[in-house]
């Protein structure tokens, strides 16, 4: 009989208890959901008010106050067809001070510096034709050609580019004809042997000449001078 | 035990009634309980599904509210042109109001001064029921009315559409009424799109570049100022594709308050104003004379020694050379008399076909409604067909021009202009051939050299390679006659000329002689120096890097051009 009495209120409490867990089970997804929908209501506002601000920053920073402060806060006007710089070699063309300083015979170093690059050492025609010149003439011959170049200002034109060449190659002609000629005459007796670092300074200030022209294969202007100085 | 002893004859079947009678109560009983019991579980019921399944946030029900109520306009690189925002209103509800009249009608005069105390003092004594005191509030001015304490004064917030570039592109963009609905310019034009709800989340890019507008509408209101004029409108078309990238016209007005604007800023000029462009026509005129065979190559000499004769009227050039000359001499000299030679060779007929064939005896072609139709002439006399070779007597709009050059330069192609943009994936209109390959590239060379050794050469950009074309009509005076002194000064170019990419064409409207334009108002004076100055400041924004080096190949044309006159 109590048994059968504490059944049904075993029962009664456990379906009691199964709902009150149903239930609580709800509320919780009913509360996370409430939370998420808070977030996303909270997202929508900030981005109203994102909206707003760009809204009123681009107000305030309208091109027509821009344009105001321009003409005549600043008095900008527009850039000029030389102000604009095609390429790097264009760009390097805008740099004075290295050029000064080989004209005060500032070290060689500086020169080297600038065009370690692989193309210059890769120039067989170059390293014959001054191995016969080492000795100690070549040194000054350098300098002289080095001299050449920077004397034009540094234009930002490809055109003023190509008129510099004749001038350097003029230059190099004639010593180097000179040299050939000195080289041939010391050909019949044994000089020092041509050392690599003594071959390297010629060509490394060829290539100084046009400070910023580092890689041959740009200028197609340089490679007649090349040839004389081969010949 | 007590016993009752009562009469059990309404409880239990009489022997003399039906038994039934008792059972139908009970089951009415019953019925009721159950009844009862199931409102009751409804109740229950629908209570607990309320209980578990209502979404207490109730946000889902809430339609996108980044959605707006009209779409926004932006410019081919996205800047806003055109938004909605939600602006507080302050109305006034004069029925309810509780507090001293006056006093309140003092401090409203105070916080907003553009009405009287005594107008708002009217306000608040009329019978209406609701009055806007102020559209499109600052919020302090909000807290500031709502600080005084009247119920009577209402705020809320409504959608307005606010331009926040202000007088920008404001013939482009036109304006909305107050219930936000388009009336004008691209607003009205693109009014389904902007209120379709599927569509109207995403703005509609306009082929503006604002910065490009911006600076031709600044070169413009510069120049209207400096030369005293009386308008001015300047367009920069995509010869490509046709698209307008910028379209100004001169005096503007801020389409955030239309109503105070005035009619003559409300006016486009460049594609509402139909004017006769003069001797810019001329390129035109001659690249039709060069399909038509008329103009076989540019040796080709013809007489300007004396003035042409026709009817009444005799047509002279303003600086006579007196001699026969080759064709780039006519452009470069700009002269009528051997224009008018040419328009005589090829006849009414293929004279007006050329222009039919660029769209000048119809509305420009353009998404606006403001546009108007071209004064066509209906007689094609002899003395109509010489004058239109150099623009005299057909009356078209700077829209029409900027797209007739675009043909010219393109290759030859008319596309119709356009201020939607094309996105970079969609092809451009095949276009219609009206000039052949070859007639379009000697134009280039043409216009390249009126620019270097002619009329234009004040609207050069050192670097642009810039080509074009000057025009200095006499203006129609109300009384139907030309007035000498009332000029119409165009100038139509194009640049980079080796590979055309935009036109720009710059109209002035009756300037005056000032220093800004040493004292002579034709086009070269009055026009050319702004749309050099727009090309250089637009030109790089646009792609087109200057380079002094590079330019158009005129060596060919170059021994026909007599180098005495400069």
């Amino acid at each position: 009989m109590s048994t059968k009495s504490f059944r049904s209120v075993g029962w009664v409490a456990g379906v009691g208890a199964a709902a009150l867990g149903c239930y609580m089970l709800s509320l919780q997804v009913a509360a996370e959901r409430a939370e998420l929908a808070a977030v996303e209501r909270r997202i929508v506002a900030a981005r109203q008010q994102i909206r707003t601000l760009q809204t009123e920053l681009g107000t305030r920073g309208r091109l027509q106050q821009l344009e105001h402060w321009n003409a005549e806060v600043l008095a900008l006007s527009a850039p000029a067809a030389g102000q604009f710089v095609e390429n790097e070699i264009v760009l390097a063309r805008l740099e004075t001070r290295g050029s000064g300083e080989l004209a005060a015979g500032a070290p060689v170093r500086m020169a080297s510096a600038e065009t370690g690059d692989g193309p210059v050492a890769a120039q067989p025609p170059v390293r014959t034709a001054a191995a016969p010149a080492a000795p100690a003439p070549a040194t000054p011959t350098v300098r002289r050609a080095s001299l050449a170049t920077p004397a034009p200002t540094p234009a930002a034109r490809p055109i003023a580019a190509k008129t510099q060449a004749p001038v350097r190659t003029a230059g190099l002609d004639a010593r180097t004809t000179r040299a050939i000629g000195e080289a041939a005459r010391a050909e019949a007796r044994p000089t020092r042997p041509p050392r690599t670092a003594a071959a390297a300074t010629p060509a490394r200030t060829a290539s100084a000449t046009t400070p910023g022209t580092s890689r041959p294969e740009r200028r197609p202007s340089e490679a007649p001078a090349r040839t004389s100085a081969k010949d | 035990m007590a016993t009752i002893a009562a009469r059990a004859e309404p409880f239990g079947p009489a022997a003399g009634e039906p038994p039934h009678r008792l059972t139908l109560t009970y089951q009415r009983l019953m019925l009721m309980l159950l009844i009862f019991a199931g409102v009751t579980f409804l109740i229950l019921s629908r209570l607990l599904f309320l209980q578990v399944f209502t979404d207490r946030g109730g946000s889902t029900a809430i339609a996108n509210p980044l959605l707006p109520p009209r779409g926004d306009i932006v410019d081919r690189n996205g800047i806003p042109l055109a938004r909605t925002i939600e602006a507080w209103t302050i109305g006034l509800r004069p029925r309810d109001v509780i507090g001293n009249r006056g006093e309140i009608a003092r401090q409203l005069a105070e916080l907003m001064p553009e009405k009287s105390e005594a107008q708002y003092r009217a306000m608040l004594g009329s019978d209406r029921t609701f009055i806007y005191l102020r559209r499109r509030a600052l919020p302090e001015l909000v807290q500031a009315v709502n600080a005084l304490g009247e119920p009577a004064l209402v705020f809320s917030q409504e959608p307005e559409r606010l331009y926040p570039q202000t007088a920008l592109a404001g013939h482009i963009l036109g304006w909305t009424d107050l219930e936000g609905h388009g009336v004008a310019g691209m607003e009205r034009v693109l009014e389904d799109r902007l209120m379709d709800p599927a569509r109207r989340g995403a703005p509609v890019s306009l082929s503006i570049d604002s910065r490009v507008q911006s600076a031709m509408e600044a070169e413009l209101a510069a120049a209207v100022t400096a030369q005293n004029a009386e308008g001015a409108a300047g367009i920069v078309l995509d010869v490509r594709t046709g698209e307008v990238v910028a379209m100004a016209s001169a005096p503007t007005f801020n389409p955030n308050s239309t109503g105070r604007a005035d009619a003559n800023s409300l006016y486009n000029r460049a594609t509402m104003g139909v004017y006769e462009l003069g001797s810019v026509f001329k390129p035109i005129t001659v690249a039709a004379a060069m399909e038509a065979g008329v103009v076989r190559g540019p040796g080709q000499m013809w007489d300007a020694a004396s003035p042409v004769p026709v009817g009444r009227f005799r047509i002279s050039d303003d600086h006579p050379l007196g001699r026969a000359i080759s064709v780039p001499e006519i452009l470069i000299h700009s002269s009528n008399i051997a224009t008018a030679r040419i328009a005589d060779q090829m006849g009414a007929e293929r004279m007006q076909a050329a222009f039919r064939a660029l769209g000048f005896h119809e509305p420009a072609y353009i998404e606006l409604n403001e546009r108007t139709r071209p004064l066509w002439p209906s007689d094609w006399g002899r003395a109509r067909v010489l004058t239109s070779g150099f623009g005299h007597g057909v009356a078209v709009s700077p829209l029409h021009l900027a797209s007739a050059y675009a043909a010219l330069v393109n290759g030859g192609l008319w596309r119709p202009a356009t201020l939607l943009h094309r996105a970079d994936n969609v092809a451009s209109p095949r276009g219609r051939r009206v000039f052949s390959e070859e007639t379009s590239n000697r134009m280039r060379q043409y216009l390249r050299m009126i620019v270097t050794d002619g009329t234009g050469r004040r609207g050069d950009a050192p670097g642009f390679r810039v080509g074009g074309k000057t025009g200095t009509a006499e203006k129609v005076t109300s009384g139907g006659g030309y007035s000498a002194r009332v000029n119409v000064s165009t100038f139509a170019a194009a640049f980079p000329m080796d590979a055309p990419r935009y036109v720009v064409v710059v109209m002035m409207d009756a300037p005056q002689g000032t220093e800004a334009n040493s004292f002579v108002t034709t086009a070269a004076y009055a026009a050319a120096p702004i749309v050099g100055r727009v090309i250089a400041r637009a030109g790089p924004l646009l792609g087109v890097i200057p380079d002094a080096s590079r330019d158009i190949d005129v060596s060919d044309i170059r021994p026909y051009v007599a180098s005495a006159q400069h």
